[in-house]
């Protein structure tokens, strides 16, 4: 008698491979693979959008820095005309106390880069622009760090007066404000702080965001009139 | 495929992820661009930002261009750059009467024609005829109004015709005493209401208005003097510089209504030689840098006994001079990832002081 040992046919291995253990665990492996897929893709995806939120906050602020400087040294010019007079020579001096109005020469904002502070000990009265160390082209200069401070149960942000402010509870921001002043007459020629009909004030402010130097400038212009 | 899914068991979780993938895809391909477009939102705003900065610096230079280079009115026009071609600002003054050109009657107006604040949504180019609101000026009580009747660059009046016109405001829709069309009538002191010239008693008939006009002359060996002249005689007769209660209705009712209360024929006195302000003002007058001044002086009230807080005024030349304010308009732009950010902006400027400025003709 012959045994007979039969391979199995194809279609038996179909059948097998149909059998529902079989099928459940082939879709067990591919739903997890989907799942890892959607997983990674949804990791992503909050990643970038946390990222896109932190940019688009970023440069709101910036914006609103840059303004903020350029309303400041608006502030300034307006309260020399209001102290001194409009179209006189002492508009576009340092906010400091003129002892002499026909003689405020040494008192001028000069062509160059300055630190626009805030007075935090005089009550945030006195608004003021301010040379600082190192160099002041670069607009990374510690000088132009702005910080968030906190007194009197108010918060605001400032180029802070304090030599130590992180100690007179300020906090540093990523942010840094430089103001460069240039003078002009009004059809755009050149003109010194003592003759100019123009002040041209830009305010920049840059920032590191993931490695990555970020700047937004604003440029406007004053008069003297 | 899905009927034959449904019949497996074991295809449940495929099924299952399959509609989680489909719902996290339509989820991601929805955030990614809403994410790019803020992040792209928060850029135009800082382009828009500088659109606006430079807008603003257009209108600084343009009030500096006002107060620096226009002597008198000045129309002029020009470009303030940040970095050219990419952010820059455009300005226009408008400083000078100009001709209406709905009227066609080759005469030029102040206000400009468009321009006039006793009328309300203004289109300078579609001023309407000359008696249109929008082609009149109020003045208010108290308020003394400067007009330069010469431009920038030229130093004397050259027309032949010159007219001063004021008038009442209109009567309200609601008032049942006078028509829609009809002008109101200011009341004598006594409360009296009359449309005749000189048809008060004359202590009633009150002095509104005053006018002068102040300017420069030179003697013939080149010595500059202030000269001082005024109407020739005492009201009630009407070559003086003195506008009266009936004098002012009376030009806003007689038909037809010139509103005319001053002209170029008017006789003068003072210092200045001459005897009608053509001697003075014309192309062979002699007075440089002339200005006319016209001052409301006296509280009014309609007939109604309502107080009449401001009348309007307008004057008519056949040569250009300065309007009594500068307009400026300015659009500020930037060009930005391919678009073009602007922003436009407004501003009047009043040049000339209320105050004395050199002569006088007066009464």
């Amino acid at each position: 008698m012959k045994a007979s040992v039969s391979e199995p046919s194809r279609s038996e291995e179909i059948s097998k491979i149909r059998s529902p253990k079989a099928i459940t665990l082939i879709g067990v492996i591919i739903a997890f693979y989907i799942l890892a897929m959607v997983g990674v893709t949804t990791a992503i995806l909050v990643r970038e959008s946390l990222q896109g939120d932190k940019i688009v906050q970023s440069r709101t602020a910036a914006q609103s820095f840059a303004r903020g400087g350029i309303d400041a040294v608006k502030v300034i010019r307006n309260t020399n005309q209001l102290l001194y007079g409009a179209d006189e020579n002492c508009w576009n001096t340092l906010n400091d106390e003129i002892v002499d109005i026909s003689n405020c020469d040494e008192n001028l904002i000069q062509e160059t880069y300055y630190t626009l502070k805030l007075d935090l000990e005089d009550n945030f009265s006195k608004l003021y622009l301010e040379q600082v160390a190192g160099d002041r082209a670069n607009t990374f200069n510690p000088g132009y760090q702005i910080y968030e401070c906190t007194l009197a149960d108010a918060v605001f942000y400032a180029n802070s007066s304090y030599a130590n402010p992180e100690a007179n509870n300020c906090i540093s921001t990523d942010f840094y404000r430089q103001i460069q002043i240039e003078y002009e007459m009004v059809d755009g020629s050149p003109a010194n702080p003592e003759n100019a009909e123009m002040m041209v004030i830009t305010s920049t402010v840059s920032w590191i965001a993931d490695g990555r130097e970020n700047t937004f400038s604003i440029t406007e212009d004053l008069n003297r009139y | 495929m899905l009927s034959y899914l449904k019949n497996k068991s074991g295809s449940t979780p495929v099924i299952f992820m399959t509609i989680v993938m489909v719902t996290m895809m339509i989820m991601v391909s929805n955030l990614a661009p809403l994410i790019i477009r803020n992040i792209q939102r928060a850029a135009e705003m800082g382009a828009s930002d500088q659109a606006q900065a430079v807008a603003n610096s257009a209108i600084s230079r343009a009030e500096a261009y006002i107060y620096g280079y226009c002597e008198g009115g000045c129309n002029y026009s020009d470009t303030t750059v940040v970095e050219e071609n990419v952010i820059y600002g455009d300005y226009t003054i408008k400083g000078l009467s100009a001709k209406n050109i709905d009227e066609g009657d080759d005469m030029y107006y102040v206000p400009i024609p468009g321009y006039g604040d006793a009328g309300e949504n203004c289109d300078p180019d579609a001023p309407g005829s000359v008696d249109e609101d929008c082609n009149w000026n109020r003045i208010d009580y108290g308020h003394t109004i400067s007009v330069p009747l010469y431009v920038d660059g030229e130093d004397q009046f050259d027309g032949t015709e010159f007219y001063l016109k004021v008038r009442t405001p209109a009567c309200d829709d609601d008032d049942l005493e006078c028509s829609a069309n009809e002008r109101m009538l200011i009341a004598c002191a006594d409360g009296v209401v009359v449309e005749a010239r000189n048809g008060c008693d004359y202590e009633e008939d009150l002095v509104v208005m005053t006018w002068r006009i102040e300017g420069d002359d030179t003697f013939a060996e080149g010595d500059t003097w202030t000269e001082i002249v005024w109407g020739d005689e005492s009201r009630p007769d009407l070559l003086n510089s003195e506008i009266f209660t009936t004098h002012i209705n009376d030009v806003s009712w007689d038909i037809p209504e010139d509103y005319v209360v001053l002209n170029i024929e008017d006789s003068f006195s003072g210092s200045a030689v001459g005897a009608i302000l053509a001697d003075l003002l014309g192309v062979f007058g002699s007075m440089t840098n002339p200005v006319l001044k016209l001052s409301f002086v006296q509280t009014i009230k309609s007939g109604d006994g309502d107080p009449l807080p401001y009348l309007e005024y307008q004057i008519v030349t056949d040569e250009p001079i300065s309007n009594d304010r500068s307009f400026i308009e300015v659009i500020g732009y930037n060009e930005f990832r391919g678009d073009t950010f602007y922003w436009p902006k407004e501003a009047t400027v009043y040049p000339y002081p209320d105050t004395f400025i050199n002569y006088a003709f007066q009464n």
